[in-house]
C-alpha cells in the first residue's frame, strides 16, 4: 500500500553550503489495511515523513510508492487529519466535512448525504449546523476525521490528531477510531508522541530516531483485537509500552550525552 | 459511535454566546459617562467664564447645530456630500478589494504595486487636491477622486494582507484535498481574509470622509467642505464646531452602515 525505499529528505541551507538532512534511509512497507504507528522523539521527521507521504512535501532521496505509483504530490487514495483540526471556522460542520467532495465537484445533493452520513459515523449528529468555535477540541477534531473520511480515501494520515486533547477526550477518541478503522479497514499511519496512544491502537510501531530523522525500529504489537479498556490494562500492553519507553529513552539520553559533549 | 453520547453529553453541549451581565455592561458604560460628562461641564464653564473666541461654550454650539438642521443649511450640502463620498466609497472598495486581491493572488502583482501602495499609504494625500483641481477643475472628478485616494489604500493594503496571511494549516489542508491554485484562492483566502478585509472597509470609509471634507475645504464652493470654509472665521466659531461635530457623527454612522452592508454582502460569521 505504502512502500518507501531508502527515503530521504534534505532541506538547503540557506548559504548554499551543506544541506540539513531531515531524513534518511527510510524503509517501510505497509500492507492494505495495517495500522501503523510513528514515534520518536521531537525533531526525528516523523511529521515530515507523514507529509511525504501525503505529496505535501517533496523528497529528495530514495523511491516513495502509494498503491503501486511514485508519490508526486496528494491524491484522492489519501487523506489527511491534522494536528490543529484545520478547519475553516466560517464554515459549519456539515460543510466542513464536505469540503474535500466540493473540491472534487461532487453534487450538491450528494456529497451533502455523505457528509451527513459521515457527521453521524463520528458521533456528531445533531450538530451539522454548528460552527467550529462552538465545539470542544475533541468534537472539531472529530469533524476533521468525518472530513477525511468522507472523500473516502484508502489512506488515511493522521498528525498527532489528539495531540492537543486531554486524556479522557484522547481515550475516548482513540477507541472511536478503532471503530472507524474496524469497519473500514482502511490503511492508516499515525504519527503520535503518547507511547500507550501508538501501542493500543497500531498493528507496527515504527520508532525513529534523531540526527539525522530515521526509522529505528519496527515493533509488532501483537495485542488481540478488538481493543478495548480492557486492553489497557493488560500485561502485555504494559510490557509493550514499556519496551517502547524504554528504547525512546535511550535515544533522548544518547541525544542528551552527545549534545552535552 | 453511539451509546456513548450520555458519557461526554456536557462536553457536547454548544457553547452559546454569553450577554454580558447587567453588571458588566454598567462597569463598560459608567466611565464613559463619566468622562463625557467631566468633558461637556468643562468645556461649557472654560466656553463661559474664558470668553476665547476659540472656544465657544457648549451650549452655544449645540444651538448653532440644532440650527443648521432647522434651517436647512446642512441637508442642502449633504446632499452634495453624500453623493461625492458614496460615488467615492463605491470605486473604492471595488478597486481596492480588486487590487488587493490581485496583489495576494500574484506575486507579479504584489511586487508591482507594493511599493507605490505602501508609499501612498504614508503620503499626505491632501497636497494631490491641487493637481486635481487643475487638471479636473471643481467638478465631481476632483472630489471623487480625492475621496478615492483617502480611501482606497487602507482598503487594497488589508486585503492583501488577509488574502496573504491566511492559516498556513488551512491552505496545507486545501492542498492535501487536491484543491488548485485557483480553489485554495475563492475558498480558502478570501473567506479567510473577510475579517480584515471588513476592517479596511472601515478604515477606508473613516479615511473616506475626511478625504472627503479635505477635498471640498480646498474646493471651497460646495457641500459640507464649503461650510467649514465659510465658518472658519473668528466670528462663527459655534457655528464651525457644530459643523465639525456633525461631520464626526456623519463619520462614524457613515461607518457603521458600511461596515453593516458589507457583512450582509458576504453572509459570514465573523
Amino acid at each position: 500500500m505504502i512502500e518507501a525505499v531508502g527515503v530521504g529528505k534534505l532541506y538547503a541551507s540557506g548559504d548554499g553550503s551543506e544541506a540539513f538532512r531531515a531524513l534518511v534511509g527510510v524503509n517501510l512497507a505497509i500492507r492494505d489495511g495495517e495500522f501503523v504507528s510513528l514515534i520518536g522523539p521531537s525533531g526525528c521527521g516523523k511529521t515530515t515523513l507523514l507529509k511525504i507521504v501525503d505529496g505535501l512535501l517533496p523528497y529528495e532521496e530514495g523511491e516513495l510508492r502509494v498503491m503501486g505509483r511514485p508519490v508526486t504530490g496528494p491524491g484522492p487514495e489519501r487523506a489527511v487529519v491534522f494536528q490543529n483540526f484545520a478547519l475553516l471556522p466560517w464554515l459549519t460542520v456539515l460543510d466542513n466535512v464536505q469540503f474535500g467532495l466540493q473540491l472534487r465537484g461532487v453534487e450538491r445533493d450528494q456529497r451533502e448525504e455523505v457528509a451527513r452520513r459521515n457527521v453521524a459515523t463520528v458521533g456528531l449528529q445533531g450538530f451539522e449546523l454548528a460552527y467550529p468555535r462552538q465545539l470542544s477540541g475533541g468534537m472539531q477534531q472529530r469533524v476533521g476525521l468525518a472530513r477525511a473520511l468522507a472523500v473516502d480515501p484508502q489512506i488515511l494520515l493522521m498528525d498527532e490528531p489528539f495531540g492537543s486533547l486531554d486524556a479522557q477526550t484522547r481515550n475516548l477518541l482513540q477507541a472511536d477510531l478503532l471503530r472507524v478503522w474496524d469497519a473500514s479497514r482502511k490503511t492508516v499511519l499515525f504519527v503520535t508522541h503518547a507511547m500507550d496512544e501508538a501501542v493500543f491502537l497500531s498493528d507496527r510501531v515504527v520508532l525513529m530516531a534523531t540526527g539525522p530523522g530515521r526509522v529505528s525500529e519496527v515493533i509488532d504489537i501483537d495485542l488481540p483485537r478488538p481493543r478495548t479498556d480492557a486492553t489497557r490494562t493488560s500485561p502485555r500492553f504494559v510490557e509493550l509500552t514499556s519496551y517502547v519507553w524504554d528504547r525512546l529513552r535511550g535515544m533522548i539520553l544518547g541525544v542528551a550525552e552527545t549534545t552535552d559533549a | 459511535m453511539t451509546g456513548r453520547q450520555e458519557a461526554i453529553g456536557s462536553q457536547m453541549a454548544p457553547r452559546r454566546p454569553v450577554r454580558p451581565s447587567p453588571g458588566a455592561r454598567l462597569a463598560e458604560n459608567l466611565p464613559l459617562a463619566i468622562s463625557a460628562l467631566a468633558i461637556v461641564v468643562t468645556w461649557e464653564v472654560v466656553g463661559r467664564t474664558a470668553d476665547l473666541t476659540v472656544l465657544p461654550p457648549l451650549s452655544e454650539i449645540f444651538a448653532a447645530l440644532w440650527q443648521f438642521l432647522v434651517d436647512g443649511t446642512i441637508i442642502e450640502s449633504l446632499g452634495v456630500s453624500l453623493v461625492t463620498l458614496l460615488l467615492g466609497m463605491a470605486l473604492s472598495i471595488f478597486f481596492g478589494i480588486a487590487i488587493g486581491a490581485l496583489m495576494g493572488r500574484y506575486r507579479t502583482v504584489e511586487y508591482a504595486l507594493d511599493v507605490y501602495v505602501n508609499a501612498a499609504m504614508a503620503a499626505p494625500m491632501v497636497a494631490f487636491v491641487p493637481v486635481f483641481i487643475l487638471v479636473f477643475g471643481i467638478g465631481y472628478p476632483t472630489r471623487v477622486l480625492t475621496v478615492i485616494i483617502f480611501a482606497i489604500f487602507p482598503i487594497i493594503v488589508d486585503t492583501f494582507a488577509g488574502i496573504r496571511n491566511v492559516d498556513p494549516s488551512l491552505v496545507e489542508m486545501g492542498r492535501s484535498f487536491g484543491a488548485s491554485e485557483r480553489q485554495l484562492f475563492w475558498r480558502i483566502r478570501v473567506p479567510a481574509a473577510f475579517p480584515l478585509l471588513l476592517a479596511g472597509i472601515r478604515l477606508g470609509t473613516a479615511r473616506g470622509v475626511k478625504g472627503l471634507i479635505n477635498g471640498e475645504v480646498l474646493v471651497a464652493v460646495v457641500g459640507l467642505g464649503a461650510l467649514v470654509d465659510r465658518f472658519g472665521t473668528p466670528f462663527s466659531m459655534e457655528r464651525l464646531y457644530a459643523l465639525i461635530f456633525f461631520l464626526v457623527a456623519l463619520a462614524l454612522l457613515l461607518v457603521r452602515l458600511v461596515e453593516w452592508l458589507s457583512r450582509r454582502a458576504v453572509r459570514v460569521p465573523v
